[in-house]
């Protein structure tokens, strides 16, 4: 395939002196809406090749344990056909001069990549060549350019990029290029182990909370037990007894919504040594103006706001026209709790102020975002604020946003002229985070004389416009209640019920809500019909139908692809082993489409889920191991979620505190789980979400299968118990 | 301030600390062993366990006082023992995501196959149970004991 190269998103460096080669290449920014803005169009990948016949990779995109540093770099070597053990990967510092965007989030890294990174590693590769031919003086088309050589046949020379690296840098960025065939591909589609995982077996990996400076102080910062609670008064006298600490001092707001954390710091030796000094702090807090509210009164609201129509964002035929005709209407209510993202690293941030430069170290997704804003706040110019990206103990969403504490840690290390560190507790982490919000779904489905839906109207209802989120409005936006399936006439519509709770996007976001709603439903509209779940779905999904949000397109006939291979693969319609049952969920999104079925048993209330086989097209396939890992890994989150996951507000606070009121699925509980990774030819789609979404639906579907009893409200447990 | 000493990772150490003074932060902040990892404080994920005297113990609930005079084993001494082909079995199945709890993964799976050379499902369930992670690695946690298992590890 010739593509044809876009010279302003390459950038050549490097010197015949030198020997190097360095190539900067713009992948274009990401389609999420969680993307910062203002970006300036700058290379955010650079490939450099030296004498020494390194290739060094560097990688914008910020490594939360999804493989991205090591699936990115292989888009590259695959077209510069390099010999991938000669491939080195970095981290980029975050600079917006130097690497534009680099918000990671939106499963959206691989997908947007997909063409420049190839196209890149292709450009190097002509002028690599480009170099040999003219170096042996012979025609371009009579070298070939294989595991890190170019080769001239006829006359058996060979020289390597390293030797080529110099004079390739003075060649210049060709017009087009030609990619290869999938045929062709040596790398992409196997399983090249991580480049990041020896680090993280014996230790050396370094996370966020890692990071050591000379000199480096910790701190601990006590919060409002409240949603926009305000600090009174406090006396730190009894803290600053507590051996090793150095200093409390009252953190001031910034002025930003949700960006800041008001409260009191107290900074000691140790970290231990701050968690004690804060114990010993005497703080009154004004509870503020939310310190009545609960999630109790909140889903009161969402039940009456559900009665009165929302705001209808999308409309085919007449749902209303074609509901209030019918003899044969099906309705349910599902509800969702808020959930806490509980990643393993808690939050932290690193900052040192020094020689006018404000540098932090943090695990973030958003690195750019941050800068931008430690230089709006501290007033110093963007070029001076330097942000090292550094490994992240989980993201999950929770990490994408500039909250964590960086302008309190700014303003700590101004003060003391020394680094400081501030870390969260594993409570602040449950009761602070930026949630993902709760609500309810109201939906209503005419029946026709098939059994088949003729109108669906799907009515979410909670909080869409929150001032307290920092994630862009348009996430929590409700696109994801929109479906493949084949219903004349459909009626999507967001009721908004604002509330005081921080909310964020959370592992698949609006997702994990729109999907469960709809499986559920449709699912509930199969056994109305008096049709198989299965065939239930693969009647509606029969007619060629296509659904396009934001910039990527799904299709009914991949959905019901996934669908039949995970409902055969887990011996669906032939009879499940004693005492178990099976439930089915599917859905296209973050560009994939992905199918699975839970075996599920209930022994007096007890619900266990034995197996999860799950089934996923997401194109061309990149790295198939990190796409099993992904899908084990968003199966056993979702179910998390599923299960257990809930966080209650009482009296203005979070309630949950740490893991034994916020539990987790643990490997006891952890289903068998079979990853089926359908094969296609289509570009990328997502990996690090799709999986999530389907796992509650599928396993409350299994439920229903084993009880008769419908699972309209998560998480699951509880309802049984 | 009083003084400790203990063996870390076979290496004869003192230390100056409160007495209460969890051995988690002892090994973080005092002597820069980062490997060990602080998850919730309350000896509910495991992210922080060590061996001590060859047991795995939380460090986070472990005062130094309680460590003194003992053999402490850290992910980072993990590859001068008998252990360093478990880690190897960590590779082999691409264990880790983000990576955070594999330290306090390993820790356990190293003190199940003292005790256990051929673990069977069901006993690595309730070894491994103490230790969350939140990426989901489970499946693969299992199956890297079995291989290490298999391979004679221990």
């Amino acid at each position: 395939m010739s593509a044809e190269i876009d010279r302003r998103q390459f950038l050549v460096t490097g010197s015949v002196a030198g020997g190097a080669f360095v190539l900067g290449i713009l992948v274009p920014g990401v389609r999420s809406s969680l993307r910062g803005r203002d970006e300036i169009f700058q290379p955010n990948v650079w490939l450099r090749i030296d004498a020494e016949d390194r290739i060094t990779i560097t990688v914008a995109k910020s490594e939360m344990g999804q493989g991205v540093t090591t699936a990115l770099p292989m888009l590259v070597a695959e077209e510069l056909e390099a010999d991938w053990s000669t491939i080195r990967v970095e981290q980029a510092i975050v600079h917006q001069t130097r690497y534009g965007d680099m918000g990671t989030g939106g499963s959206d890294s691989v997908h947007s990549s997909w063409e420049p990174l190839r196209k890149a590693g292709a450009v190097a590769r002509e002028m690599l060549a480009a170099a040999a031919a003219g170096e042996w003086k012979v025609k371009r088309d009579t070298v070939r350019v294989e595991n890190g050589f170019v080769w001239h046949d006829p006359t058996h020379r060979k020289l390597s990029f390293g030797a080529l690296a110099g004079r390739a840098s003075t060649k210049p960025v060709p017009k087009d290029v030609m990619l290869k065939k999938p045929g062709d591909f040596r790398i992409l589609g196997t399983a090249i182990p991580r480049i990041d995982v020896p680090s993280k077996v014996d230790g050396s990996a370094r996370f966020g909370i890692d990071v050591r400076l000379p000199g480096m102080l910790f701190a601990s910062i006590e919060q409002a037990p409240t949603f926009h609670g305000r600090l009174v008064r406090f006396s730190g006298n009894r803290a600053m007894k507590v051996p090793g600490v150095r200093f409390v001092h009252e953190i001031e707001p910034v002025g930003i919504p949700v960006a800041e954390i008001a409260g009191v710091a107290v900074v000691a030796d140790n970290t231990w040594a701050a968690l004690e000094g804060r114990r010993a702090l005497e703080v009154v807090w004004d509870e503020g103006p939310d310190s009545a509210f609960s999630t109790e009164q909140a889903e009161a609201r969402h039940r009456i706001r559900a009665k009165s129509a929302g705001h209808a964002f999308h409309r085919e035929g007449d749902a209303e026209a074609e509901l209030g005709r019918s003899k044969d209407v099906v309705e349910a209510a599902y509800e969702l709790p808020l959930l806490a993202h509980a990643t393993m690293e808690p939050m932290n941030v690193t900052a040192h102020v020094h020689d006018g430069i404000i540098e932090l170290w943090m695990p973030t997704q958003w690195g750019p975002w941050i800068q931008r804003r430690i230089s709006r706040v501290h007033r110093v110019p963007i070029e001076n604020v330097r942000i090292n990206v550094t490994l992240m103990g989980g993201g999950f969403g929770r990490r994408a946003h500039p909250d964590t504490d960086m302008h309190e840690a700014v303003e700590l290390s101004k003060i003391l002229g020394k680094p400081v560190q501030i870390v969260w507790t594993r409570e602040d982490d449950i009761s602070h985070d930026f949630y993902r919000p709760n609500s309810l779904h109201l939906l209503k489905a005419a029946i026709g004389r098939d059994g088949l839906a003729t109108a669906w109207l799907h009515r979410m209802v909670g909080p869409y416009r929150s001032p307290w989120t920092p994630t862009p409005a348009d996430q929590m936006r409700a696109d994801h209640l929109r479906h493949l399936y084949a219903v004349p006439n459909q009626q999507m519509e967001f009721a908004d019920v604002p509330t005081p709770v921080t909310l964020g996007a959370w592992r698949s976001v609006g997702s994990s809500q729109g999907v469960f709603a709809n499986e559920s439903f449709v699912d509930e509209l199969a056994a109305h019909a008096g049709i198989d779940p299965v065939e239930y779905r693969l009647r509606l999904l029969a007619p060629s139908r296509s659904l396009t949000l934001g910039d990527e397109t799904y299709k009914s006939e991949r959905l019901r692809a996934v669908l039949q291979y995970a409902a055969a693969k887990a011996g669906w319609g032939s009879k499940p082993a004693d005492g178990r049952s099976l439930g089915v969920a599917c859905f296209g999104g973050f560009g994939s489409h992905v199918a699975q079925v839970a075996e599920v048993s209930v022994d007096k209330g007890i619900v266990r889920v034995h197996r999860v086989v799950c089934a996923i097209d997401c194109g061309q396939i990149v790295n198939p191991d990190t796409i099993e890992a992904q899908v084990q890994g968003g199966i056993i989150f979702g179910l998390s979620a599923a299960l257990r996951g809930e966080i209650h507000v009482d009296r203005g606070r979070v309630r949950e505190s740490n893991f034994h009121d916020y539990p987790v699925i643990r490997m006891a509980e952890g289903p068998r789980i079979e990853a089926y990774i359908v094969g296609s030819t289509e570009a990328p789609g997502g990996v690090g979400e799709p999986a999530v979404p389907p796992v509650a639906p599928a396993v409350a579907n299994a439920i229903f299968a084993a009880t008769g009893k419908r699972i309209r409200r998560l998480p699951i447990l509880p309802n049984l118990a | 301030m009083p003084r400790f000493e203990l063996m870390v990772n076979a290496r004869a150490t003192t230390v100056e600390a409160p007495v209460a003074m969890p051995l988690l932060w002892v090994l973080r902040d005092i002597l820069n062993l980062t490997g060990t990892k602080f998850g919730c404080g309350a000896g509910l994920c495991g992210a922080c366990t060590v061996h001590l005297d060859g047991n795995a113990v939380r460090s986070c609930q472990t005062p130094i006082e309680a460590a003194a005079g003992k053999k402490v084993l850290t992910i980072e001494g993990l590859a001068d023992t008998e252990w360093r082909a478990l880690q190897q079995a960590w590779i082999d199945e691409q264990v880790p995501q983000c990576g955070y709890c594999q330290s306090g993964q390993l820790m356990c799976a190293a003190a199940l196959l003292r005790i256990r050379q051929h673990p069977e499902d069901a006993e690595i369930d309730s070894a491994m149970s103490g230790t969350i992670c939140r990426c989901g690695t489970y499946v693969r946690i299992r199956k890297a004991i079995h291989r290490a298992a298999a391979r004679g590890v221990r």
